[in-house]
């Protein structure tokens, strides 16, 4: 087995900017075993062969591990039987901080750890006029001690000879590491905190040649992006901005792989004589593959995003103004980035809760972001309401108008529905961690592009792998279940098993005013909710001869449904879980089946009893 | 008598979350009601740097709702929710 060196540091020290440097675009991610923290592992190579294996543990404050995240590292650090661990630790501290980031260098030393300390950031540190006495230092830490600078490359080489050495002797002096019984207590006993800190100290009045002078770079930054009101303004603008990139940004992107696939499509059926293998290309797999890489530009697009905030420090920023608000509905801070984007798309929300620390308020976070109104449910809006709703200005007003209104409505249902729901998980899920918000704000760093492209490459490839097959795999069943069985070599939906299907629960339905057309219209709508315009026509406009498809959709609709119907339709769209890609990656960020179940548990609820209790009302009134 | 002395003893005691802005604050009890059972919050407080006799300063409350609070310690910033900072007591520096 190759020789695993593992990085160890506090959050915010460049430890994944170093990551990123040492192993180049040679990278893995997964999670680790049994838990939803994510593992990166990358490979140092030499003469284009790998040589060594390194992991880029999770930032940890301190070996008295509060958060899952830092247990994990916690358990990696103390061998922990069953968890996996490396024959080289490198602690990576930041220069411009070593007050902080020096706690963890302390505590490992004391258990006896060969150090080697990567004391990152140091250019930066230089050029705010500090300077140190690195004999020293390294002396006192017992340590070797490597200058480096993730974001020149600074320190680079010498840092990777240093683990070649190391990585020979290092394995047997850490299996002699053993932690005395009952370290826990003595990790948060104020006493040996206070040690500590005033090792630091002193330590650092004795290395510290010249002192590093203030950020003021940050502090002059900060008087606008966390003022009362002028922060709030940027604020708005930077959550705007993101919106309006994922929504419109995205859609030249997602139309470009639409249109390559319906060409590739086209083409192969030209070359297919046989019906059934072509409609198992073209209808199946083409339309499968497509569907799954239709997520990938707005998934990057929001994590470029998103990783540019965070690398730049001003991800913190926003969730510490927000954080207040957010509580309110039982989310925290950082909530609102997931929650927004979500409202272009749950996929992209979903993946992007991982900036949410605590484990169980991301769960929260996931569990409400299918109610929020996603743009693929804006098709099936937009039928519906006309069906249902006069095009009619209200109260003179030109532009307001009542479809509008209408479409304003359903969104605000999503949006309550999301809080209330929120609230209720907040007061009944059991509590794994404590739920605290104790967090750094960072100075303001450029974002290195390299970062933000693996980090979009990454995320990319997780989606492809991890949630791409159960997509692909339920779009083939579907497209099975609308296409057989075949009469005379031909399908038709409403003869097909997906029609039977769909009589079989119409019974179940029946309450809601859905026959078996609109339950049959349900099923190939699971793989992706605006599929049900279609499937709905292709049922209608069978029934209705040749005609059906010259008539305008929307007064199909009505006259085939009538009103209560069609609103319980409408009120079933806002909260039934009508889409396998959510399912997919939930399960992914999960880690199991259990919470994705729960999700489409309670959404069905909610749209079962949503849709009954409006075309009740509806039928009541009118 | 005895009264009296409480009193004027839980006036002289503040928490973060009561301390004025911009001044200079000393850490004078963190994690005491408890000292045999310090819970995970506190734990985290003291490894961020706030452990007793450390100088503080609360640079601002955030805007909306007057919370979470802004708070540098050992020259960094750290965001506390009123919560949290309620689980320290300070003086202001003489």
């Amino acid at each position: 087995m190759m020789t695993q060196v593992a990085l160890v540091g506090m959050p915010n020290v460049g430890k994944t900017a170093l990551f990123n440097k040492l192993t180049g675009s040679f990278q893995r991610v997964a999670n680790f075993p049994g838990v939803t923290v994510e593992k990166k592992t990358g490979w140092i190579s030499e003469n284009g062969e790998k040589i060594l294996e390194v992991i880029d543990l999770p930032g940890i404050y301190s070996l008295d591990a509060t958060t899952l995240d830092e247990k994990v590292t916690k358990d990696f650090l103390l061998q922990k039987e069953k968890s996996p661990t490396a024959s080289v630790f490198v602690l990576v501290l930041d220069a411009t901080n070593l007050d902080k980031s020096l706690y963890m260098a302390y505590q490992l030393k004391q258990l006896g750890y060969p150090l080697i300390i990567a004391l990152n950031l140091m250019d930066e540190a230089e050029s705010r006029g500090f300077k140190i006495d690195l004999d020293k230092f390294a002396k006192a830490l017992n340590a070797e001690v490597i200058p480096t600078s993730a974001a020149t490359g600074f320190g680079i080489p010498e840092l990777k000879i240093a683990l070649k050495k190391h990585a020979l002797v290092q394995k047997e002096k850490l299996s002699q590491i053993s932690i005395p019984p009952n370290m826990q207590k003595t990790f948060r006993s104020p006493e040996y905190v206070n040690d500590i800190f005033a090792q630091i100290d002193q330590l650092l009045s004795e290395v510290t040649l010249s002192p590093l002078k203030a950020d003021t770079f940050s502090q002059r930054i900060d008087r606008f992006v966390l003022h009362p009101f002028w922060g709030l303004i940027i604020l708005f603008a930077v959550l705007i901005i993101m919106f309006q990139t994922l929504f419109s940004w995205s859609s030249p992107l997602s139309d470009l792989i639409e249109n390559t696939f319906a060409f590739a499509g086209e083409f192969i059926s030209g070359n297919i004589s046989q019906p059934l293998i072509k409609s198992f290309f073209v209808d199946g797999i083409i339309a499968g593959v497509g569907g799954v890489l239709v997520f990938l530009p707005q998934i990057m697009i929001l994590f470029l995003f998103t990783q540019f905030l965070e690398d730049l420090g001003y991800l913190g920023r926003a969730a510490f103004m927000m954080d207040s608000f957010m509580r309110k509905m039982g989310l925290p801070g950082k909530a609102v980035i997931p929650l927004l984007s979500s409202h272009a798309c749950a996929i992209p929300g979903i993946m992007s809760t991982r900036v949410i620390e605590n484990y169980r308020e991301r769960l929260i976070t996931m569990l409400v972001i299918p109610l929020t109104t996603c743009s693929a449910r804006l098709p099936v809006y937009a039928v519906l309401i006309g069906a249902i709703i006069p095009n009619q200005a209200v109260m003179g007003i030109e532009f307001l108008r009542l479809p509008g209104l209408m479409l304003f409505a359903l969104y605000m249902l999503g949006f309550v529905s999301a809080m209330i729901m929120s609230l209720i998980f907040k007061n009944s899920l059991p509590h794994s961690s404590p739920s605290m918000l104790l967090m750094e704000l960072p100075p303001y760093r450029v974002p290195k592009f390299n970062n933000l492209f693996l980090v979009m490459k990454n995320k990319g490839k997780i989606f492809l792998k991890k949630a791409g097959g159960i997509i692909l795999a339920i779009s083939i069943v579907i497209w099975f279940l609308v296409t057989f069985p075949q009469t005379n070599g031909e399908s038709h939906i409403e003869s097909s098993y997906a029609a039977s299907i769909g009589r079989t629960f119409e019974p179940i339905f029946r309450p809601l005013g859905f026959d078996w057309r609109i339950t049959t219209a349900l099923i190939p709508s699971i793989g992706a909710r605006e599929v049900v315009v279609s499937a709905l026509s292709m049922v209608l406009s069978i029934e209705e001869g040749p005609e059906g498809f010259e008539k305008d959709m929307s007064a199909v609709l009505i006259q085939q449904f009538g009103l209560g119907s069609l609103v319980a339709l409408l009120i079933w769209f806002v909260f039934a879980p009508q889409c396998i890609s959510t399912f997919a990656v939930m399960k992914r960020e999960t880690n199991g089946y259990l919470w994705p179940s729960v999700m489409v548990g309670y959404t069905l609820v909610l749209a079962y009893v949503g849709a009954y209790l409006a075309k009740n009302l509806v039928n009541f009134w009118f | 008598m005895d009264n009296q002395k409480i009193v004027w003893y839980t006036e002289l005691m503040m928490t973060i979350n009561q301390a004025p802005l911009l001044k200079r604050l000393v850490i004078t009890a963190i994690a005491k009601k408890n000292a045999e059972n310090i819970s995970d919050i506190e734990s985290r407080l003291m490894h961020l740097g706030f452990v007793d006799g450390a100088t503080i300063e609360v640079k601002m409350k955030a805007p909306l709702f007057k919370e979470p609070l802004l708070v540098e310690v050992r020259g960094r910033l750290i965001a506390l929710s009123k919560a949290e900072a309620e689980l320290v007591n300070v003086e202001v520096k003489a």
